[in-house]
């Protein structure tokens, strides 16, 4: 505790505030803009490979779940 | 907090104001150096990780693990479960980071980088994966409140008021802080698995030395297996820890800690997972080989080899379990669609102020308390659905986390590294392989005898 207090830095909140906002990113947290990806390459395949993969998943549910009933 | 601090605060819009105000005691706790200053840091910063990590061990969590250590005892699934260990971390970990470097939670990420068409089908597959993990959280809590006395009713009804009241109530300092004390009963495992009777802790030790398929590969073995990682590793999580580090506020410099709290998450998910199965291995295991225990069959045995008492405190945990989860996932469904659809979204929000962000939750809540109560309900149909929809999705939830973490203009110096890129696509390569074997024994039941 001693050593905390003593490496404890003076905080002015008027000189510090702005420093906050901005570090912080409280104003525009949340506001930066995401662009769409540009669908390109490998995650182009990526993409094939997850419509191929959910395709083959559903015919398997639809068969599971048919055999139940 | 002092005066000066409060005016400066209030100059803030409203929405922000609460979050701020958080930030502001860490802002000021990073100010001071020393281990006691550096120890409140991280206990503020810590939660989401922690929380994740613990409602992961959800009611249909603890019938797994239970079914797991019944059926195959502790040869195989005792290594599987630390091997769980650092798969639920790497998992997780992209998502502290994905949230800390964009502020903005899964659902949203996947929206507006990679169009309405994938935005649509995860907030689709996330909200009825939610719901119907929900009825699983229900199914526990009122089988655990019954070994009460208390009838499903009144168990559900509470539970409702009780997960909605936390969400809608409280801010969300105080909703993490309330959350992570009911995960804390989570440990109430730990210390029954010192009462089970015959463990043998030298058999334990060997199981790592001996590691072995019990009967060999089997469909009922690659279907424990796919529910083991499914509890381990689910959709829901990576939607709600990314949510939550955004709602918390969390920025690049709080990743380390952030990291650290997923860890130590992962630790306690582990922890508990092998409690249950070491419980109902040593109660459980050679009293029957039928698949199909039921968590009434396993309670019943936990009475007849560890006493009434074991048993309660087996059903309490339960009920936690449930009710943790209940806030997680309720949470997260409540986060996915203000992210999708640009509402307001935060538990720092009032009642009133964001009733749109929360009634996705509250909505969800009412469903699955109802469900429950349905009489002769289809509840195992109901979770067997729950197994597939998570199942197929995944592995696509888990693709959209690697696209995004190895997106640079999104990242930056974050994006991921080899190591964490060759461990998550051994991962989901797994999962997928293990998904595929599984289908192909639903649809050729004969295909491993």
């Amino acid at each position: 505790m001693k050593n905390n207090k003593k490496n404890t830095k003076d905080i002015n909140l008027d000189e510090d505030w702005e420093d906050f906002i901005k570090e912080e990113g409280l104003i525009d947290y949340n506001k930066i803009p995401v662009q769409k990806a540009e669908i390109k390459g490998w995650v182009q395949i990526a993409f094939w490979f997850l419509r191929i993969y959910i395709l083959i998943m559903i015919v398997m549910v639809i068969i599971g779940f048919s055999r139940i009933n | 907090m002092k005066d000066e601090y409060k005016e400066k605060l209030d100059s803030l819009p409203v929405d922000i104001k609460l979050r701020a105000a958080d930030r502001l005691k860490i802002h000021l706790m990073r100010q001071k150096y020393g281990y006691f200053s550096r120890l409140c840091l991280l206990m503020a910063l810590i939660g989401p990780g922690i929380l994740v990590m613990i409602a992961d061990n959800d009611a249909g969590g603890v019938m797994t693990y239970a079914q797991t250590g019944s059926i195959f005892g502790i040869g195989f699934f005792i290594p599987f479960m630390i091997i769980m260990l650092p798969v639920a971390y790497i998992v997780q970990e992209m998502t502290v980071r994905l949230g800390a470097v964009t502020h903005r939670g899964h659902a949203e990420m996947i929206w507006k980088r990679y169009g309405k068409f994938w935005g649509a089908f995860s907030l689709i597959d996330l909200v009825i994966a939610n719901v119907l993990t929900l009825i699983t959280e229900f199914i526990g809590i009122t089988i655990g409140m019954r070994v009460f006395g208390v009838p499903p009713l009144i168990s559900s009804i509470s539970a409702v008021i009780i997960i909605a009241s936390i969400q809608l109530f409280l801010r969300y300092w105080a909703w993490e802080w309330i959350s992570l004390s009911i995960a804390a009963f989570n440990l109430i495992f730990v210390p029954l698995v010192f009462f089970v009777p015959h463990l043998h802790w030298g058999a334990v030790a060997r199981s790592f030395g001996t590691w072995h398929i019990p009967g060999g590969v089997s469909s009922l073995f690659i279907y424990v297996v796919l529910a083991n990682l499914g509890t381990t590793i689910a959709p829901w999580m990576l939607f709600f820890q990314q949510s939550s580090v955004v709602d918390k506020g969390l920025t690049v410099k709080d990743i380390r800690d952030g990291q650290f709290d997923t860890f130590i998450g992962s630790v306690f998910m582990v922890i508990v997972a092998i409690a249950i199965i070491l419980i109902t291995a040593g109660t459980v295991y050679g009293f029957t080989k039928t698949p199909n225990l039921d968590i009434q069959t396993i309670l019943s045995a936990i009475s007849l080899k560890m006493g009434p008492l074991a048993m309660r405190l087996f059903a309490l945990g339960l009920v936690e379990a449930g009710i943790i989860a209940a806030i997680a996932i309720s949470a997260s469904t409540s986060w996915a669609m203000g992210e999708a659809f640009g509402w307001p979204k935060s538990i720092n929000m009032p009642p009133m102020q964001g009733w749109k962000f929360y009634l996705p939750g509250v909505i969800s809540l009412l469903i699955a308390g109802g469900i429950v109560l349905i009489p002769n309900a289809p509840l195992g149909f109901l979770n067997l659905t729950v197994q597939v929809v998570a199942t197929i999705f995944m592995p696509a939830a888990m693709m959209f986390l690697l696209l995004l973490l190895n997106d640079k203009e999104i990242m930056g110096v974050h994006v991921n590294k080899p190591w964490q890129n060759i461990s998550a696509f051994t991962i989901v390569g797994f999962l997928i392989i293990m998904n595929f074997m599984y289908g192909l024994t639903v649809v050729f039941p004969h295909l491993l005898g």
